[in-house]
C-alpha cells in the first residue's frame, strides 16, 4: 500500500496577514513613484547614524589611547627609575664620603692624625647634601634632611672640637653621630634600592597585565560588535524567511540608530514591495484568465432567463390584444423575474472580477464557497460532475479576504473539473480538527490523482499537465500565494487512481460574534 | 446542395476537386472572383492582395496592417457570398476565415511533398528541381503567415473536418469524398448555424468598415448588435475610438455598437514569458 | 396526408418555455404535451409516437441528447427539434448527426421555432 503523500508547507509564516492591496489597480498602471519615500523607508532613515565603520573607528581609538596611556607610563617610570638610579649613585658617594669621614676619625682617635681628612671628608659630604637638597627632600622629607643636616653640622663641629678637646666624652659623642649618619646615609641607600627594585619589578609585570587587558577587552569587544552583525544578520535572514512564505510587510527600525544594515533594509523594502507589486499583478491576471473561462460558462447561462424574457415578451407584443389581464400580469410577472435572476448571474461574475482592495475580515466560509459553486455551475454542468458540499452551517469565522479566497477555491474547483471525466465527483468539506486555530476546507475529486514524481512540483509557477495554450501553469502557485498571504497553508494529498484533496487551511479569526459578515 | 471550404496545398489539384465537387452537390463553386472583389473592395490591385497573401514577411514587404486589410476585406466578400447560397470556395486561409459555422464542411487536399512537386512540375511544365524548391517555399510561407496572422498551426489536422490525400484519388473521386461528406446530415444548416453566419457575415462587413482605422479591431456580432473590442486605449485616441464606432453604425445591418478598450494585461505581462 | 392535428411534445426544465409556447403551438394548430424532466419525458415517448418533438439539450439527469436517442428508438418518423442555451459547433453536428431535425440556440424568438415547426410539420406531410 502506497501511503498518501503529503506536500506543503510545514513552518508557519512570520506573521500574519499584513496588510496589502492599497490602491491596486494604479500601482498595477502607473507604478511606484519611487521619489516619493515610502513612510516605513522614512522612519529607517530618520535615525541617528551610528555606523559600523564609526563603531569601529572608536574601537580602534580606544586601544590607541589605552596603548599610548601605558607607553606614557612606562616612560615616567623608566625616568623615574633614572633618576633614582642616579640618586643612589650620589647617595652612595654620600655613603663613601661619610664612612671615609670615620675612618680618618677612627685613625684619628687612635694614632692622632688625619683628623683634617676626616672633615675634609664630611665637608664633601655636606656639600654632595646640599648640591643635591631637592632630591635628599624628595627622597626623605624635609624632617629628615634637617635632621641629616643637624647631624652632618654637629659632626662636624664635634670633629673640630676633637682637634682641640680629645677627652672621653668627646670621643664618646663623635662615635655616636658617626654611627647615627652613618645609618642614616645606610638607610636612604638601601630605601632607594629598594624603590628601583620596586619599579622595576612594576615596570616588567605591567606589561603582561597591559596584554592581558588588552585581550580581554579586544575579545569583549569582538564579541560586542559581533553580536550586534551576527543580531542584525539573523534579524535579515528572519526577513528573508518571511519575504519567501509571501509576507510581503515592510522591515521597520528595530534599533533607535541607522546602520549600514539599514541601507540593507531600505533595498529590502524596496525589493518586497516589487516583489509585493508583481504578486498582485499575478493575482490579477489570473483572476482575469480565470474570468475569462467563466464568461463563456455564464454566457451560456445567461441564454435561459434571457430566451424566457424574450419568449414571454415577444409573445406579450404578438399577443397583447387577446390577453386578459391576469395573464399579463402573470407575463410581466415572469419577465421581471427572469431579469432578476439575470441580473444575479452577472452580478456573481461581477463581483468576482471587481478590482478591489484586500480587506482582511472574518468571513464565513460556507457562504463564499456557495457563491463560488454557483460561478462554476456551467463548468460543472458542462461535464456533469457531481458536487457535494459537505459543510455544516456553524463553522468558525475565517480571516481573511473574500475575493481572493473565492479565486482560491474556484481554482482548486476547475482545477478538479479539468481533471475530472464525466460524471466525476468533487466533495467539499471542513474541519477545524487538522490544526489548532485553523478551518480546514478539503476539496476532493475522485479523478486520476497526481503521479508521485510531479507531487513535488505542482506549486511551482509555470507547471502545468494541461495542454499547451491550456494552463497558464500559475493557478497553483498563485492560490498558494494567496493562501499564505492571508495566513494559511495550501496542501495537496493524492493517490494515483484515487483522485486528489486540496486543503485550505485558513486561520480562525480570533475576533467573535461578527460570523456571517462574509457578504459585503 | 453543401457548404464546403476547400484547402489545397500547393501543387494539389484544388480548383478542379472543388469544381467537381460543386457540381456533384449542386452548390455554385468560388474563388478567384472572392479576391478580386476583395481587392477592390481593399482599394487595392489584385496583384497587391495576392501577394499579402502569398509572400513571406521582410522588413521591406507587405505589412502587417495592409495584410490585415486585405484580410479583413477577403473575409468579408467570403462571407457574404456564403450567405447568398450553397457554395465550394477555394481562396487562401479560406479555412482561417470562417470559423464556427456547423454547416461549414472543412476538407485540406493533401498530398506528400514529392508528388506535389511532380505535378507541379507537370502543370508547369519546368525542371524537377524548380518544383521542388517552389513546392518547399510555398509550404513555408503557408505556414509562416498562418502564424502570423492567425496565430494557428496550419498544419494542425484539427483545423478540418476532412483531410482528403490526393495522391492516392483522382478528382473525381476526391470530390466524391467531398460532396458525400458534405451531404451528410452532420453537415445540414439549421437555424442556429444560420444565424451563426449571419452574425459573422455581420461582423466581418464592420470589421471591413473598419480595418483601415485600426486593423486590429476585433468585432463580433448578435443578432445586429456588434461589439467592438479595440487595443486604441487612453484619453489621447479617444478621437478614434468615435471614429470606429460611427464607421460600425454606418454598416448596412447594424443596429447596435458597443466598444471596449482591451488594456491587455495579461499578453502584456506573458508576452516576454512566450 | 390528412390534416390531422399533429402532436408536438416539449421538454425544457424552465417551466417559462413550455408555459409561454405551448399556447402558441396550439393557437397555430398544434397539439402540445409540456414536460420539465427528461425522464418523464421518456417514459411518456414510450407509450405514445409524436410527430415533433421539441427538447432542450440540457435538462436534468437526462439530458436532451439522450431524449434524442430514444425518439430515433421509437419513431424514426418523429422530427426532432433540439433548443439549448448552450450552442456550440460540435454540439449542433452532434445532435444533426444523431438525427435530429434542427438545432436551435436560445435566445430565440416565438416566430422563429413556429416558422420551423411549420417546416417540419410540411415535411411531415409531404412524407
Amino acid at each position: 500500500m502506497t501511503p498518501a503523500k503529503r506536500q506543503g508547507d510545514t513552518t508557519p509564516p512570520a506573521k500574519p496577514a499584513p496588510s496589502f492591496g492599497d490602491a491596486l489597480a494604479q500601482e498595477i498602471f502607473a507604478g511606484r513613484d519611487l521619489s516619493q519615500p515610502d513612510p516605513v523607508d522614512q522612519a529607517l532613515l530618520q535615525r541617528p547614524t551610528i555606523s559600523f565603520r564609526l563603531r569601529l573607528i572608536l574601537a580602534f581609538s580606544l586601544f590607541f589611547l589605552l596603548a599610548l596611556g601605558i607607553t606614557l607610563w612606562s616612560i615616567r617610570v623608566l625616568g623615574t627609575v633614572q633618576q633614582k638610579i642616579l640618586f643612589l649613585e650620589v647617595a652612595d658617594d654620600f655613603k663613601l664620603e661619610l664612612q671615609q669621614a670615620r675612618r680618618f676619625e677612627k685613625n684619628f682617635l687612635l694614632y692622632g692624625s688625619n683628623l683634617e681628612d676626616a672633615l675634609e671628608h664630611v665637608q664633601q659630604a655636606h656639600r654632595l647634601a646640599r648640591e643635591n637638597r631637592q632630591t635628599f627632600l624628595q627622597v626623605m622629607g624635609a624632617e629628615g634632611v634637617i635632621t641629616l643636616e643637624e647631624h652632618l653640622q654637629q659632626y662636624a663641629q664635634l670633629l673640630s672640637t676633637l682637634a682641640r678637646d680629645r677627652s672621653a666624652r668627646e670621643q664618646q659623642q663623635v662615635r655616636e653621630h658617626g654611627g647615627a649618619l652613618l645609618v642614616a646615609a645606610q638607610g636612604l641607600v638601601e630605601g632607594e634600592r629598594r624603590l628601583v627594585h620596586e619599579m622595576l619589578g612594576l615596570a616588567r609585570r605591567v606589561p603582561f597585565v597591559f596584554l592581558l587587558v588588552l585581550f580581554v577587552l579586544g575579545v569583549l569587544l569582538v564579541w560586542f560588535l559581533g553580536r550586534q552583525v551576527l543580531a542584525t544578520l539573523s534579524r535579515f535572514m528572519g526577513y528573508t524567511e518571511r519575504i519567501a512564505v509571501g509576507d510581503f510587510s515592510p522591515i521597520t527600525p528595530a534599533r533607535k540608530y541607522r546602520d549600514e544594515f539599514s541601507t540593507l533594509a531600505l533595498a529590502l523594502n524596496r525589493m518586497t514591495r516589487e516583489l509585493d507589486r508583481h504578486h498582485r499583478i499575478l493575482v490579477e491576471s489570473h483572476k482575469l484568465r480565470a474570468m475569462g473561462n467563466l464568461v463563456a460558462g455564464v454566457a451560456h447561462e445567461l441564454n435561459n432567463p434571457l430566451n424566457n424574457i424574450m419568449l414571454t415578451a415577444s409573445l406579450f407584443k404578438d399577443d397583447f390584444p387577446e390577453l386578459d389581464d391576469d395573464e399579463k400580469l402573470d407575463m410581466l410577472a415572469d419577465i421581471i423575474g427572469q431579469s432578476e435572476r439575470a441580473r444575479q448571474i452577472v452580478r456573481n461574475l461581477l463581483d468576482f472580477a471587481r478590482e478591489s482592495e484586500t480587506q482582511l475580515e472574518p468571513l464565513a466560509v460556507k457562504k463564499i464557497l456557495e457563491e463560488t459553486v454557483q460561478l462554476v455551475g456551467n463548468q460543472l454542468r458542462v461535464k456533469k460532475i457531481k458536487l457535494e458540499m459537505n459543510i455544516p452551517d456553524e463553522l468558525p469565522a475565517v480571516h481573511g479576504d473574500r475575493q481572493l479566497l473565492q479565486q482560491v477555491f474556484m481554482n482548486l474547483i476547475l482545477n478538479a473539473v479539468d481533471v475530472l471525466p464525466e460524471r466525476g465527483r468533487i466533495v467539499i468539506s471542513s474541519d477545524t480538527g487538522k490544526r489548532e486555530g485553523f478551518l480546514a476546507i478539503d476539496i476532493n475529486d475522485n479523478g486520476p490523482g497526481i503521479p508521485e514524481h510531479i507531487l513535488g512540483q505542482i506549486f511551482d509557477p509555470f507547471f502545468t499537465t494541461k495542454p499547451k495554450g491550456q494552463g497558464t501553469g500559475l493557478g497553483l502557485s498563485v492560490s498558494r500565494g494567496i493562501v499564505r498571504k492571508l495566513g494559511g497553508y495550501l496542501f495537496v494529498e493524492s493517490e494515483l487512481g484515487r483522485g486528489a484533496t486540496f486543503s485550505v487551511l485558513l486561520p480562525i479569526t480570533s475576533v467573535p460574534a461578527t460570523v456571517g459578515a462574509g457578504g459585503s | 446542395m453543401a457548404m464546403i471550404c476547400l484547402s489545397s496545398l500547393a501543387g494539389c489539384p484544388g480548383e478542379e476537386v472543388a469544381r467537381e465537387a460543386a457540381r456533384l452537390t449542386g452548390s455554385e463553386y468560388v474563388g478567384p472572383e472572392l479576391l478580386t472583389a476583395a481587392a477592390t473592395g481593399a482599394g487595392l490591385p489584385v496583384e497587391k492582395l495576392h501577394q499579402a497573401l502569398t509572400t513571406a514577411p521582410s522588413f521591406f514587404g507587405i505589412t502587417l496592417a495592409t495584410r490585415r486589410r486585405c484580410l479583413a476585406h477577403l473575409q468579408a466578400v467570403l462571407t457574404g457570398r456564403l450567405l447568398q447560397g450553397p457554395t465550394v470556395f477555394l481562396v487562401p486561409y479560406g479555412h482561417h476565415l470562417v470559423r464556427g459555422i456547423s454547416h461549414l464542411l472543412k476538407v485540406r487536399l493533401y498530398a506528400p511533398g514529392e508528388v506535389r512537386a511532380q505535378s507541379w512540375a507537370q502543370a508547369r511544365s519546368c525542371s524537377a528541381a524548380e518544383a521542388v524548391r517552389r513546392v518547399r517555399e510555398q509550404d513555408r510561407v503557408r505556414l509562416l503567415l498562418a502564424r502570423l496572422l492567425f496565430s494557428a498551426d496550419d498544419d494542425d489536422n484539427d483545423l478540418f473536418d476532412l483531410v482528403v490525400n490526393s495522391s492516392h484519388l483522382d478528382v473525381e473521386a476526391a470530390a466524391q469524398v467531398v460532396a458525400e461528406t458534405a451531404t451528410q446530415p452532420r453537415y445540414r444548416e439549421t437555424s442556429y448555424s444560420r444565424q451563426c453566419l449571419e452574425d459573422l457575415a455581420l461582423a466581418n462587413r464592420v470589421k471591413a468598415a473598419l480595418v483601415g482605422e485600426d486593423d486590429e479591431v476585433e468585432v463580433t456580432s448578435s443578432g445586429g448588435l456588434v461589439r467592438l473590442r479595440t487595443r486604441v486605449t487612453g484619453r489621447r485616441s479617444r478621437r478614434r475610438r468615435q471614429r470606429l464606432q460611427q464607421l460600425a453604425e454606418q454598416v448596412d445591418g447594424v443596429m447596435g455598437v458597443e466598444l471596449e478598450q482591451v488594456d491587455d494585461l495579461i499578453s502584456r505581462i506573458t508576452r516576454p514569458l512566450r | 396526408m390528412d390534416a390531422r392535428q399533429l402532436e408536438i411534445l416539449l421538454i425544457d426544465d424552465e417551466d417559462i418555455v413550455g408555459k409561454r409556447l405551448r399556447p402558441m403551438l396550439e393557437k397555430a394548430g398544434y397539439q402540445v404535451e409540456v414536460f420539465t424532466s427528461g425522464r418523464e419525458a421518456i417514459e411518456r415517448l414510450a407509450r405514445k409516437t409524436f410527430d415533433i418533438v421539441i427538447s432542450d439539450v440540457r435538462i436534468d439527469e437526462v439530458d436532451g441528447l439522450e431524449v434524442l436517442a430514444a425518439v430515433q428508438q421509437h419513431s424514426s418518423r418523429t422530427k426532432t427539434i433540439m433548443i439549448t442555451g448552450f450552442a456550440t459547433l460540435e454540439l449542433a453536428r452532434e445532435a444533426l448527426a444523431k438525427g435530429a431535425f434542427e438545432f436551435i440556440a436560445k435566445p430565440f424568438y416565438p416566430k422563429d421555432l413556429k416558422k420551423v415547426v411549420d417546416k417540419a410539420a410540411a415535411q411531415l406531410r409531404q412524407e
